[in-house]
C-alpha cells in the first residue's frame, strides 16, 4: 500500500497542477465573456459564439472535448506538449462552465446597484467593472471551489490521452504488478482527499464571505 | 480540410448502434439510480444514527471521487471479489451508483428547503416523521426535483462517454476506434459531438419544460 | 374536569432558558390565553405541550394519560402556527381533509364532507377548491384553523395565530377563535391581542423569563395586575 501511495503521489501533484493552470486561466475568461454575455443583446454575433461554446461544452462530454484538441490540433498542423494540451480540454470545458456562473453573478446583483451607480454619473462599463463585478466576485466563490473540485475529478478524464497524471499513473502501476484494486483504493482515496479538501476550503470560505451563499451549486458529477 | 460526406455517411450507421448503446445503458442507470436514491435520501433524512451516518459517508465518498474512478473499480475490483460483470453491466452499475448518490442529494436539499414549518404542521396533525415525509414534504418537493433531476440525466449521459474505457461500444469509443481505423478524424468527430447534442440537447430542453411547467 | 396537568416543564436551548419549571393546569372547555414578552417562553411552552419541543424535564398529562405516544397524543390536540404552514401543494379543501383521511382512516367522500363542513364554519364556503396561495392571510389561517379541527382535538393550541396578518385581517381569524371558544373547546392561545384575551379568555397567565409569573381572570388581569412587571408589561402594549 505504501510503495503505491508513494508511486502516486508525484502525478497526483500532476494532476493538481493541471487542474489549478485551467482553473487560473479558465476563471477570468469564463467571468470575462459571463460579463460581457449578460451585456449583449441575444443578436449580437459576439453572444452567439459565446452561447456556441456554452451549447458545445454543456451538450458534449468532456471526452469529446479532449478527442477535439487531441485529434483537430495536429490536422490544424499543431503539435503541442501533452500538458498543454490537457489544460486547453479543461479550460475549453472550465470556461464553458464558467461564464454561465459569471453570467449568472452579474445578472445577481440587485438592479437597484446599476441604477445607483448610473445615476451618480458612471457610465455602463465604469459600473460594471467598478461595483457590479466586485460584489459578483463574491457570490462566485461558492460555485467557483465547486467548480476546482469538478476539474479535478475532470482531469482524471485526460488519462486517456496518455498524459501522465494521477489516473494514467494508477494503471501503470497496476498492469506491472496487477494489483488494481489496491492501486484504485489507494487512487481514489487520494482523489477524495484532495477533493475533501477542497470542499472544506470552500465552506470556510463561503462562511467569511457570507453574502455568497445565494449560487453555491449542489454540484454535478460529470463532464 | 475539407468536409467529406462520402467518409460522413459511411461511418455514420455505426455510430447510430452506438448512440442505442449510449441511450441504453444511460437508462439503465438512470433506472437504478431512481431506484437507490429514494433510499439513500430518506435513509439520511429520517434513518437512525448509523444508518444516517452510513448513508452520508456513502454520499460524501461517491461524490469526491471521478466517476471513472468508480467505473474501473467496479470493472477491476469486483471481478476479485467473486462478482462478475460484463463491461455493458459494470457501467450501468457505476453510473447507476453515481447517479443515485447526486439524485439523493437533490431530494434531500429539495425537502430540506421546504423549511421546518411544514414538517412541524403535519406532524402536529399527528403524522409519524416518516409518514410526514413521504406523504406531505415529498409530494411538495417533487416540482423542486425534477428539474435538477433531469439536468442530473444529462449528466449521466455525458459519464456514459467513459465506459469507453472498459470497452463498451457506446458513441465515444466505436468513434475512437473508427479514428483509429480510418484516420478521418474531423467527419468522424462531428458526427459523436452531433449525436451527444442531440441526446443531451432534448434531455436538456425537457429539463427546462419541467422547470417552466412546475413554476419551481 | 381538568384536561391537561404539566408540571416542572423546563427547557434550554444551548445556554438560554426558554422554560425554568413552568407548572399549568387546563379545565375541559377552558380558555386560557398566555401573553409576555418576546423571549419569555410562550411559545416554547405550547410547543412542548404537543412535544414538537422535547422538554428536558417536567410531565405533562392530557385527559388523565401521560403523553407517551406522540402522534396519538398530536392527533388529539390541534394547533394553529403563526405563518400557517399550509400545505401550499393542496387545496384549501384537501389540506382540511388529508389528516382525517390518511390518519383516522375517513373514506375521501367522508373526509371532503367534514373539509365543506369545517369551511362553512370558518366562513370560507365556496373557496374549497383554491390553493393557499390565492388565499388572503387572514383566509389562509382560517383554513389552518379547520385543518385542525378536522382531527377532532380535545385541545387547541394557538402560537401567535395573528402576528403575521395584516391588521384589517386579525379580526375574521379572532371571531372564529371566539366562536369556537363558546362552542366548549378548550384551547391555549399565545397572543398579544389584548382584546381577544378581555373578551374570550377565562383566565390569563402572564410569563417572564421562563416562568409564569402571574395568572388571573380578565378583570383582575387588567383592572389589579398581581405582578410588577406585568404592570410594565401592559403600560407597553396598551400604550398608556
Amino acid at each position: 500500500m505504501v510503495q503505491v501511495l508513494v508511486r502516486l503521489l508525484p502525478p497526483l501533484g500532476l494532476t493538481m497542477v493541471l487542474s489549478i493552470t485551467a482553473l487560473a486561466i479558465a476563471t477570468p475568461l469564463g467571468l470575462a465573456l459571463g460579463a460581457l454575455r449578460a451585456e449583449l443583446s441575444d443578436r449580437h454575433p459576439a453572444a452567439r459564439a459565446i452561447d456556441a461554446w456554452v451549447f458545445f461544452v454543456r451538450g458534449t462530454p468532456i471526452l469529446i472535448q479532449i478527442f477535439a484538441i487531441y485529434f483537430l490540433l495536429p490536422k490544424l498542423g499543431l503539435q503541442p506538449p501533452l500538458f498543454v494540451m490537457g489544460v486547453g480540454a479543461l479550460v475549453l470545458n472550465s470556461a464553458g462552465y464558467q461564464i454561465e456562473i459569471g453570467r449568472a453573478a452579474v445578472k445577481s446583483v440587485p438592479k437597484g446597484q446599476w441604477e445607483a451607480a448610473l445615476a451618480l454619473g458612471f457610465d455602463r462599463q465604469a459600473t460594471l467593472r467598478q461595483f457590479i463585478l466586485p460584489q459578483a466576485a463574491r457570490r462566485m466563490v461558492g460555485p467557483m471551489m465547486n467548480e476546482l473540485s469538478q476539474l479535478i475529478k475532470a482531469s482524471s478524464v485526460l488519462s486517456v490521452i496518455t498524459l501522465f497524471e494521477l489516473h494514467k499513473a494508477a494503471e501503470a502501476i497496476s498492469s506491472a504488478n496487477l494489483r488494481f484494486s489496491e492501486v484504485i483504493v489507494v487512487e481514489g482515496f487520494l482523489y477524495f482527499v484532495f477533493i475533501f479538501g477542497i470542499s472544506l476550503i470552500a465552506s470556510a470560505l463561503e462562511r467569511r464571505l457570507s453574502a455568497s451563499g445565494a449560487l453555491a451549486g449542489a454540484g454535478s458529477f460529470a463532464r | 480540410m475539407i468536409f467529406d460526406w462520402v467518409a460522413f455517411f459511411e461511418y455514420f450507421p455505426r455510430l447510430i448502434r452506438a448512440a442505442g448503446v449510449t441511450l441504453q445503458v444511460s437508462l439503465l442507470s438512470l433506472g437504478l439510480a431512481c431506484l437507490l436514491a429514494p433510499l439513500l435520501a430518506l435513509a439520511r433524512l429520517l434513518g437512525p444514527k448509523p444508518l444516517r451516518s452510513m448513508a452520508q459517508g456513502m454520499i460524501e465518498v461517491v461524490r469526491g471521487l471521478p466517476p471513472l474512478v468508480i467505473i474501473a473499480f467496479a470493472y477491476f475490483a469486483l471481478p476479485k471479489v467473486g462478482v462478475v460483470l460484463s463491461g455493458f453491466w459494470c457501467g450501468v452499475l457505476a453510473l447507476g451508483l453515481v447517479g443515485a448518490v447526486y439524485a439523493a442529494e437533490i431530494i434531500r436539499s429539495a425537502i430540506e428547503s421546504l423549511g421546518c414549518g411544514q414538517l412541524e404542521a403535519a406532524l402536529a396533525l399527528g403524522f409519524a416523521r416518516w409518514r410526514a415525509v413521504l406523504e406531505i414534504l415529498l409530494p411538495q418537493a417533487l416540482r423542486r426535483i425534477l428539474p435538477p433531476l433531469t439536468n442530473e440525466f444529462a449528466n449521466l449521459i455525458k459519464a456514459s462517454s467513459l465506459l469507453s474505457v472498459i470497452s463498451v461500444h457506446e458513441i465515444s469509443q466505436v468513434g475512437q476506434s473508427l479514428i483509429f481505423e480510418t484516420f478521418v478524424v474531423i467527419e468522424i468527430l462531428v458526427q459523436m459531438a452531433i449525436l451527444y447534442l442531440i441526446i443531451i440537447g432534448s434531455v436538456t430542453i425537457l429539463s427546462r419544460r419541467l422547470e417552466r411547467g412546475l413554476g419551481a | 374536569m381538568t384536561l391537561l396537568t404539566a408540571r416542572g416543564l423546563a427547557k434550554r436551548f444551548g445556554s438560554f432558558t426558554a422554560l425554568d419549571g413552568v407548572d399549568l393546569d387546563l379545565n375541559r372547555g377552558e380558555r386560557l390565553v398566555i401573553c409576555g414578552p418576546s423571549g419569555s417562553g410562550k411559545s416554547t411552552l405550547i410547543r412542548c405541550i404537543n412535544r414538537l419541543e422535547e422538554p428536558d424535564a417536567g410531565t405533562i398529562v392530557i385527559d388523565g394519560v401521560p403523553a407517551k405516544d406522540l402522534q396519538a397524543l398530536r392527533r388529539r390536540v390541534g394547533m394553529v402556527f403563526q405563518q400557517f404552514n399550509l400545505f401550499p401543494n393542496l387545496t384549501a379543501r384537501e389540506n382540511i381533509a388529508i389528516a382525517p383521511r390518511k390518519l383516522l382512516g375517513l373514506s375521501r367522500a367522508e373526509a371532503d364532507a367534514r373539509a365543506e363542513a369545517l369551511l362553512d364554519r370558518v366562513q370560507l364556503a365556496g373557496h374549497a377548491d383554491k390553493p393557499p396561495a390565492a388565499l388572503s392571510g387572514g383566509q389562509q389561517q382560517r383554513v389552518a384553523i379547520a385543518r385542525a379541527l378536522a382531527m377532532e382535538p380535545v385541545l387547541m393550541l394557538f402560537d401567535e395565530p395573528t402576528s403575521a396578518l395584516d391588521p384589517e385581517m386579525i379580526r375574521e381569524v379572532l371571531d372564529v377563535m371566539v366562536e369556537l371558544g363558546q362552542g366548549g373547546m378548550s384551547m391555549i392561545v399565545v397572543t398579544h391581542e389584548m382584546g381577544f384575551a378581555r373578551r374570550a379568555a377565562d383566565r390569563i397567565g402572564f410569563m417572564d423569563q421562563g416562568r409564569i409569573v402571574a395568572m388571573a381572570p380578565p378583570q383582575q388581569f387588567f383592572d389589579a395586575p398581581p405582578h410588577p412587571r406585568l404592570v410594565r408589561f401592559l403600560d407597553n402594549i396598551l400604550g398608556h
